[in-house]
């Protein structure tokens, strides 16, 4: 489908109306200093529209929570669990090209995959996504194009934005994409040759000096186990589980449910969970079955690079560099990708 | 509604910072914040789950009054009432000095300020204390001879880019992890790394000298490193010749401390010991990274001396990239210290017994206040066992878990006439208390933390409180009852704080929006401190003190033949009254247990994960063997950070003569297989 | 669509003390809306008791008419313990069931070798039954089943029949004798090599501790057996059951959902036989 294009005043109108039919509009937030958050700002208009680099946490918060109630336990005698639900209507407006692509895997997992994660579900039916592309690298650290995750989105958006030094243009990307240039026709307007010539500029900048990975290489190198064991012994020192990673990352799916009571009523919870921990794969007598730290590191980069790739076609790691910017460790995946694909 | 609440994280003394994400009044989770500069997007662990124990539902929601041995639920009202009453009638009778009050290094400096001056001025007894007793007040004593100052000289921003970074009785890893990050870092950018601990920790793997030394042994250590820089001509002349006095009685002691003759004592080859020396003299920028393992000690403040003479013998302090960094274990400990919640002095290290120092205050609050120096809380356990301490008012603090020798603290508070413990869970010292006041977590209030690097940073109230009121709040009305109106709002205690200290007269809400102020901030513009005694020391010139090895109290013998040693692992927080509320926490160390090394195991016939009963002269305790060779043979350390497993029944409460801190750090501890 | 997540209630109709630390839990579902539950042998649920969250079990029993189903539980934790505390007529959740079942039609009119260590025995006894119920559908049926200590036995009077029964052998072992035992002695592995079955076509499932079942397996294969007919259960702490929550995860495999029955050859191409 073609583009369409839209002033920045007109997408502020835009915005304004497109308020009105949500229950919380989140957006990009300056909060303090230079922290970029993604935050609700339906009542105080605080978004960003246009915003160099990415929120600190990714759109998983709000579909899978650091902590979520799940179940209200209205008697725990007579074990009645009484669904929590979250229908508020949510538009997300600014959300990169990685953090699309990275709500397109977890749909696939949550929604797609066999059983259908209705908690889930319920949040995305609910929500609605305008990708705002990048018009430059966020940071020095993100690798967004060699992991084919920027610096446009292909898929998973209702409508995306890409910046052009007078505007936006619009793709549509979905019926509820199209369904809001219809109702809001007078805001949208044609494009012209110059902002393609822009937009093709732009890719070619975000490009330069950036070469895409082999990721079904990669995949096949650390299937074969032929990843040096140097690597994953250095990994295994870094790491000291602090659990950064598995929280910030847009495509960790991993959580563990528990209870919370106060006498006979309570709450029951999932709260996110995963690989570094050594008590994640603890069996009920206490026997670990994979005791060693290093491996826990391993199966997080295995299940990213590789068993994702066999499963969906594309690795898991969107390259937002999360996960880099709060290890403390240093341990920086992109690093271990361009050593392992070197060596 | 969504809302982002900047504040500082309530667990170590490194003082993060987060933002709470609180969702419909609850508090979701966690998110970094790269602006700060203490942490700049990177949290560890525990502070990755800080929101979990707020709005947990054991959180203490109303007071509770002591009846035939129950708890029983009662409104603010009457159990204030009741405590106010107690609390004159004790004074009356038995007069101010019989009546003791432990602060909370957890709690702001605000409410820490108003806690010492309702003991001051209020209950008008000189015995305020909290935990630094029990943890760094070594650093205090021992810097303040030294240098003048008792507190962190440099920043954390400088370790990264360190030459040589000296970490000893330190675990930075697991203790302080941003700053282990930092070391890391440094590491990573080429740093020589020196590691001086009876334990193998994270750092010695990847340090370029490990030194396993015999707890204890730390100023044979250094005097040993400092005598081989002398002979070898690597001392700074230039800065000793300039910025420092003594050094003629510091040769005169360290000439007898041949890396040689320390090997047995310390149980270190000669040569490792003098690689060190060289790596850390002839680096251009050192600096030397302690905390617990060195003032822990009854030597911790000659531990800490002995420190500051290699610092000052290398030149390696006053000045950017170099320095010694205490590193402090609680959010606010640094806090407490510079509110004054210590026996001998008000806010800013101002002493009690300066005639000028108590007419200003006295001025100030409209009272006259006791001129005498107070107890410390070593003292005040001492006091209590001999029945001459009457009533103990504890904020935020676990005596019955953290303190050494357990069973004698016990005997301590069951001797009290009234207990009044404020909490925000049922610890175990507040079982014991006629009294429990529900306090607010750092959640639910206003104010600020100072943390190791002497950082002012705010606190901010995310949810109202649980129980009703801020501790703040409670010692108002506490005070309110007492006779004495007490201003209760944060921001304007921070202004009196600020206008009686000189210390931190810059300091103001207003001005530590953006990124905190590191103290001194002696006036209203003054951008802050990152490195203090920098052109001269506090005291002028740095002092070199003599210091003598002496063994521990305890050591080991027949009866009991290992060293036991104690301190922190990355999961849990002191006594676990917060961390064994996280569920990811508390699964990954469900359990107290000993470390033993794989020789003592065989030696005893002990297998991996066996319970075992490990004993010394003040009581036993059956844990779980961990069976490491992270320890040295003769040597068992444990953790105690699990209240139904208590450690601290087994440490050895002898104490430090100059700061009284106790000797966690070693006993004599025997091993037995249970039947 | 049903929410995954939603226990269903289930009745404790019966309980009955196995061993000193082993309980067996007959349920039902409680609400008639949830009809009857409907499982296969090796199988398992999910038992979810609030305020100590959720822990998978194998159902212990071969579907009946009555919906009745059988869990034995040992106290090993803090679920556990709760459970071992309820009563008869109380309620616990339920969710289930998961899993993949084992290779009922693959097994018909083969010989058949169960070999069950300690509670091992649960798992194995549902398709114990199903056999017993269509016993002209297989072959030959040898159970073994080795415990420490007589009184660790589980199903005491079920085992009875089972040794009684004129079309199947039963051979009963235990560790550590007491002075009433007159069985067979020492560990499971020590009977099989007096196993005569046909190595090639015989189908061979084991159920118990890790220990046993590596050792086990070692001894079979030795013995002749073929990897595609050795079965065994993974073990791997599951907890939603469905997928999702990433416990059991091992190898881009969910063992809920592909497991967590498999053949040893199975597990040795996803390389998780270790």
């Amino acid at each position: 489908m073609k583009r369409l294009f839209i002033t920045a005043e007109n997408l502020c109108i835009l915005i304004i109306k497109l308020k009105r039919d949500c229950d919380e509009f989140i957006a990009p937030k300056k909060e303090h200093l230079d922290d970029i958050i993604f935050g609700d700002t339906k009542d105080d208009g605080g978004e960003l529209l246009d915003y160099e680099g990415n929120s600190i946490i990714s759109t998983r918060a709000f579909f899978l929570p650091q902590t979520e109630p799940f179940f209200e336990i209205s008697s725990a005698k007579n074990s009645d669990f009484v669904p929590i639900e979250d229908k508020k209507k949510r538009l997300f407006y600014g959300i990169r090209p990685c953090d699309v692509k990275a709500l397109v895997l977890m749909k696939k997992f949550f929604i797609e995959d066999g059983f259908v994660d209705i908690p889930y579900k319920q949040k995305v039916e609910n929500s609605t996504f305008i990708a705002l592309a990048c018009a430059k690298r966020c940071l020095e650290k993100s690798f967004c194009h060699k992991m084919d995750a920027g610096p446009l989105a292909k898929e998973g958006f209702d409508l995306q934005l890409i910046p052009v030094s007078r505007g936006y243009l619009v793709e549509v990307g979905s019926k509820k994409g199209s369904q809001i240039i219809k109702k809001n026709k007078k805001l949208f307007s044609n494009t012209k040759t110059q902002d393609e010539k822009e937009i093709k500029q732009m890719i070619k900048n975000f490009a330069e000096k950036v070469k895409k990975i082999d990721y079904k290489r990669l995949a096949r190198i650390m299937k074969e186990d032929k990843v040096g064991h140097k690597i994953w012994d250095d990994l295994g020192l870094r790491c000291v589980i602090c659990s950064g990673c598995i929280t910030l990352c847009p495509t960790c799916s991993c959580f563990s449910v528990t209870d919370r009571l106060n006498g006979d009523r309570g709450v029951r919870f999932r709260y996110c969970d995963g690989c570094p921990y050594v008590g994640f794969t603890k069996m009920a007598g206490g026997s670990i079955p994979q005791p060693l730290h290093k491996d826990h590191i391993r199966r997080f980069f295995e299940h990213k690079l590789n068993v994702d790739v066999e499963r969906y076609g594309m690795p898991s790691c969107v390259g937002c560099a999360r996960c880099i910017q709060t290890c403390l460790g240093n341990i920086n995946i992109q690093k271990f990708i361009d050593e392992v694909l070197a060596s | 509604m969504i809302k982002r609440v900047l504040t500082t994280c309530p667990y170590c003394g490194v003082g993060c910072g987060f933002y709470l994400d609180v969702r419909d009044g609850r508090i979701v989770g966690v998110i970094p914040s790269r602006s700060n500069s203490v942490s700049k997007g990177y949290l560890c662990v525990k502070g990755w789950h800080a929101h979990e124990p707020v709005q947990h539902p054991d959180r203490l929601k109303k007071p509770l009054i002591k009846e035939n041995g129950k708890f029983k639920e009662t409104t603010w009202d009457i159990a204030l009432d009741y405590v106010a009453k107690r609390l004159k009638e004790i004074k009356d009778k038995f007069g101010p000095d019989s009546l003791a009050v432990c602060t909370s290094a957890r709690c702001t400096n605000e409410e820490n300020f108003l806690m010492m001056k309702f003991a001051r001025a209020v209950l008008g007894t000189p015995n305020v204390d909290h935990c630094a007793r029990t943890c760094h007040a070594a650093t205090v004593s021992g810097l303040n001879q030294s240098f003048g100052s008792g507190a962190s000289t440099n920043s954390y921003d400088e370790l990264p880019s360190m030459d040589c970074i000296m970490i000893i009785g330190s675990n930075p890893t697991e203790a302080h992890p941003i700053v282990g990050w930092r070391v890391r870092t440094a590491i990573d950018n080429g740093a020589k790394i020196i590691v001086c601990d009876p334990r193998r920790i994270l750092p010695a793997e990847s340090a370029s000298i490990y030194i396993q030394h015999y707890p204890g042994t730390d100023i044979a250590l250094l005097n040993a490193m400092i005598n081989f820089i002398i002979e070898e001509n690597l001392q700074d002349k230039e800065f000793i010749e300039k910025r420092t006095e003594g050094l003629q009685q510091l040769r005169e002691t360290v000439k007898d401390y041949t890396p040689e003759s320390v090997k047995d004592i310390t149980g270190v080859k000669p040569q490792l010991i003098k690689e060190a020396a060289k790596v850390y003299a002839t680096s251009k920028r050192s600096c030397i990274m302690y905390s617990l393992g060195m003032t822990e000690h009854t030597v911790g403040t000659d531990n800490v001396i002995a420190m500051a003479n290699l610092a000052m013998i290398c030149g390696q302090v006053g000045k950017e990239f170099s320095g010694l960094y205490p590193m402090r274990g609680q959010n606010n400990v640094q806090g407490a210290c510079d509110m004054g919640a210590l026996p001998n002095v008000y806010s800013g290290y101002q002493p009690v017994t300066d005639e000028a120092v108590r007419k200003k205050f006295e001025t100030a609050w409209g009272v006259s206040l006791p001129s005498n120096v107070g107890l410390t809380l070593t003292d005040m356990m001492l006091r209590a066992v001999e029945g001459r301490l009457k009533c103990f008012y504890i904020i935020g603090e676990d005596q019955l878990r953290t303190d050494p020798d357990t069973h004698m603290i016990e005997r301590a508070l069951d001797n009290l006439e009234f207990i009044v413990v404020q909490e925000i869970f049922l610890s175990e010292t507040a079982k014991k208390a006629d009294v429990v006041l529900p306090g607010a977590s750092f959640a639910e209030k206003e104010g600020t933390f100072t943390c190791a690097e002497r950082r002012f940073q705010r606190v901010r109230r995310a949810i109202e409180p649980i129980s009703g009121k801020t501790d703040g709040d409670i010692i108002a009305e506490l005070s309110k009852r007492l006779g004495y109106a007490m201003e209760s709002r944060p921001k304007k205690i921070c202004d009196e704080m600020a206008s009686l200290t000189p210390l931190f007269t810059g300091v103001s809400f207003e001005r530590l929006e953006e990124n905190g102020l590191q103290w001194p901030v002696p006036d209203k513009n003054h951008p802050g401190t990152p490195i203090v005694h920098k052109g001269e020391f506090r005291r002028g010139k740095g002092k070199f003190i003599a210091v003598k090895h002496r063994p521990p109290a305890e050591v080991p013998d027949s009866r009991y033949p290992f060293i036991l040693s104690t301190g922190r692992i990355l999961f849990h927080y002191n006594t676990g009254t917060m961390t064994s509320r996280v569920a990811n926490l508390i699964r990954e160390y469900p359990r107290n247990f000993v470390q033993i090394n794989p020789s003592d195991a065989k030696k005893l016939g002990i297998k991996k994960q066996e319970e075992i009963k490990v004993k010394t002269r003040r009581g036993e305790l059956v844990v779980l063997a961990e069976i490491t060779d992270k320890v040295k043979a003769g040597v068992l350390w444990m953790p105690f950070h699990f209240s139904n497993e208590p450690t601290n029944v087994l440490t050895n409460s002898a104490y430090d003569p100059v700061c009284k801190t106790g000797e966690y750090k070693v006993c004599a501890a025997s091993i037995e297989k249970l039947k | 669509m049903t929410n995954e997540y939603l226990p269903k209630k289930a009745k404790i109709e019966r309980i009955i003390e196995e061993t000193p630390d082993t309980k067996t839990f007959v349920l039902r579902l409680k609400d008639e809306s949830d009809g009857v539950l409907k499982y296969k042998p090796g199988q398992f649920l999910i038992l979810s008791l609030a305020g100590y969250a959720e822990a998978p079990f194998t159902f212990a029993s071969c579907q009946s008419k009555d919906g009745k189903f059988e869990v034995s539980v040992r106290k090993v934790g803090s679920l556990t313990n709760a459970l071992h505390q309820l009563k008869e007529k109380e309620i616990v959740g339920i969710r289930g069931p998961y899993g993949n079942s084992l290779p009922l039609d693959k097994m018909k009119r083969r010989d058949l070798l169960f070999v069950a260590g300690g509670c091992g025995v649960a798992p194995l006894r549902p398709l114990i039954q199903y056999v017993f119920k269509n016993r002209k559908d297989y072959g030959r049926v040898e159970i073994i089943y080795g415990c420490r200590r007589p009184k660790d036995i589980f199903y005491k009077d079920e085992i009875k029949s089972w040794q009684n029964n004129p079309n199947s052998d039963m051979h009963l072992t235990v560790d550590e004798p007491d002075e009433s035992w007159s069985g067979a002695c020492g560990v499971v592995c020590v009977l099989l090599p007096k196993i005569k079955m046909n190595p090639k076509t015989t189908m061979v499932f084991l159920c118990g501790p890790s220990v046993m079942i590596k050792f086990a397996i070692k001894d079979v294969l030795r013995l002749g057996f073929r990897e595609q007919n050795i079965y065994a259960s993974l073990e791997r702490y599951m907890k939603c059951g469905i997928g999702k929550c990433g416990h059991c995860y091992i190898k881009g495999k969910y063992v809920c959902l592909d497991g967590p029955n498999f053949s040893y050859a199975e597990m040795k191409k996803l390389g998780i036989e270790s």
